[in-house]
């Protein structure tokens, strides 16, 4: 359905269409910056409630598609911000105490499938490397679409492209050095 | 140069490794989305921000936080009194003091507290420890306001923060972002991740464990106090956190053995404010090493219903930048 086919409807019916359409796609694209189903949820449900508060303004100058992934990127750089912030590194350091010695993590890289590593591998990317191999190689936008969404040169793009491909090249030739 | 263009290929096939692995099975509730969207956009139309989630909101120490709330909530669930509540409860009484101090809650318009925060760990001979250091004034004569101010220090390095909250904005700042940023507080997520820390969620769990909680009376106060062995809190640690934290976390805190926990809670003995709360925790880790966890909490309370009317000042105003 295009833009201008549910233009003319009322603000529910275009909630419920973009709700089918995309919901999954946000709740997909949440999780790729908070690792968690839960958070990621409650994130998907901020972003369409947003979206419903913009509907009577929304002016297609974008497709909805464009204007839903804005919305969820900003929420979840925000929300990574904002706890961030909160928990001033609490957590993580924490986290990175407790788990320091723990086997798990590598014993499941090494069992996993060839999609599995991939997949660990590119979520275990800083935030802002992994949104950019997320959004061209997952969501399958285009460099210009990624730099207007993140609010960044094409430039820095690219060398934040170029930088993910090197960590997770480093990161696969690590494991296979030392595990496989 | 080769292995780069081996990264590439695996990338190209990203799509389908995520959703053939992480993105396998996403369930999606179409009605419950639905109807989850409308409902917290009407409440979000008429919600008024309360006074203690913008105190809370502004306290970074989310998991100790959680920690301190349910523990003094657990201890004033009636459930788990040791005494049966009477129609008119006696002063001296747990009970008595706990309903008093409810209503002089409603009364509280102000206060200050200092805030202490330690978590040490140590392993082998290593130690580490976070220490986190801070005020909090609170000021709700006209729309509820909060300035906070923390430092911490962990590793040699030292963060400090400082925050003003009121029931719609956040203004904020970090030694490691030292230009105010302002944040619309009506919708937030790390709200809703405090509200996931609401004790009450917890109740059935709590009722299950009868906490020893005993008096003293001083000659200024009266304290309540709860000494918890790892017998009775492990087991209710590990559910509360559960709920609340992210799995990874989760699956954390399932390794962690927590040998005990004391809580002590004082009440003014005229005006029934509370003065100070106090919470220590000991726990280790056992998976791959043994890591011991102390956790300290202190709050002291002061200036209740005399802290001065507190104004945002006006460059923090002008000089924020919006998230």
């Amino acid at each position: 359905m295009s833009i201008l086919e549910i233009a003319d409807r009322q603000p529910d019916e275009i909630l419920t269409y973009l709700i089918d359409t995309y919901w999954l796609t946000i709740k997909k694209l949440a999780y790729t910056y908070v690792k968690d189903w839960n958070l990621a949820e409650d994130l998907t449900q901020d972003v369409f409630i947003k979206c419903y508060k913009g509907l009577a303004t929304f002016r297609g100058e974008s497709s909805y598609k464009t204007w839903l992934f804005q919305i969820a990127v900003n929420q979840c750089r925000d929300f990574l911000r904002s706890k961030a912030f909160k928990t001033l590194f609490i957590i993580d350091d924490l986290k990175e105490l407790l788990f320091k010695r723990s086997p798990s993590a590598e014993q499941h890289f090494f069992a996993a499938s060839e999609e599995e590593r991939l997949a660990h591998a590119v979520l275990e990317l800083p935030t802002k490397y992994r949104e950019v191999i997320i959004l061209f190689y997952f969501e399958e936008l285009s460099l210009k679409e990624i730099q207007s969404l993140l609010n960044l040169n094409i430039s820095t793009v690219k060398t934040r492209m170029n930088r993910a491909k090197q960590l997770l090249w480093r990161s696969f030739e690590r494991d296979d050095k030392y595990g496989r | 140069m080769k292995g780069m263009t081996s990264m590439e290929d695996k990338l190209k096939h990203l799509k389908e490794s995520m959703e053939q692995t992480i993105f396998k099975s996403v369930p999606f509730d179409r009605e419950k989305s639905i109807r989850a969207v409308k409902t917290a956009n009407n409440i979000e139309k008429k919600r008024h921000f309360p006074f203690k989630k913008g105190i809370l909101s502004g306290l970074s120490l989310v998991v100790c936080l959680g920690l301190v709330l349910f523990t003094i909530n657990w201890i004033m669930s009636p459930a788990n009194q040791p005494q049966p509540p009477s129609q008119t409860p006696h002063p001296m009484t747990v009970n008595g003091i706990l309903e008093q101090a409810a209503k002089a809650q409603d009364q509280l318009n102000s206060f200050h507290s200092a805030l202490t925060f330690n978590i040490t760990l140590t392993s082998g001979d290593q130690s580490a420890m976070l220490t986190n250091k801070g005020s909090i004034d609170i000021e709700g004569s006209q729309q509820p306001i909060g300035h906070v101010l923390i430092t911490s220090q962990f590793d040699g390095n030292t963060t400090s923060s400082e925050m003003y909250i009121t029931d719609q904005t956040s203004y904020m700042k970090s030694s490691d972002n030292p230009k105010w940023i302002k944040k619309d507080t009506s919708i937030s997520a790390s709200e809703d991740q405090l509200n996931s820390y609401d004790p009450f969620n917890d109740l059935p769990l709590f009722k299950k464990n009868k906490a020893q909680v005993k008096l003293n009376t001083n000659k200024d106060t009266y304290v309540l106090k709860t000494d918890i062995k790892q017998g009775q809190f492990k087991q209710i640690v590990q559910d509360y956190l559960g709920g609340s934290l992210p799995d990874d976390m989760t699956k954390a805190f399932k390794n962690i053995t927590f040998e005990g926990l004391q809580c002590t809670y004082t009440f003014d003995k005229k005006t029934f404010y509370p003065k100070n709360t106090k919470l220590t925790i000991q726990a280790r880790n056992e998976n791959g090493g043994t890591v011991g966890l102390t956790i300290l909490f202190n709050m002291d309370f002061s200036k209740i219903n005399n802290v001065s009317p507190i104004s945002i000042p006006k460059d923090v105003l002008e000089q924020a930048a919006s998230k």
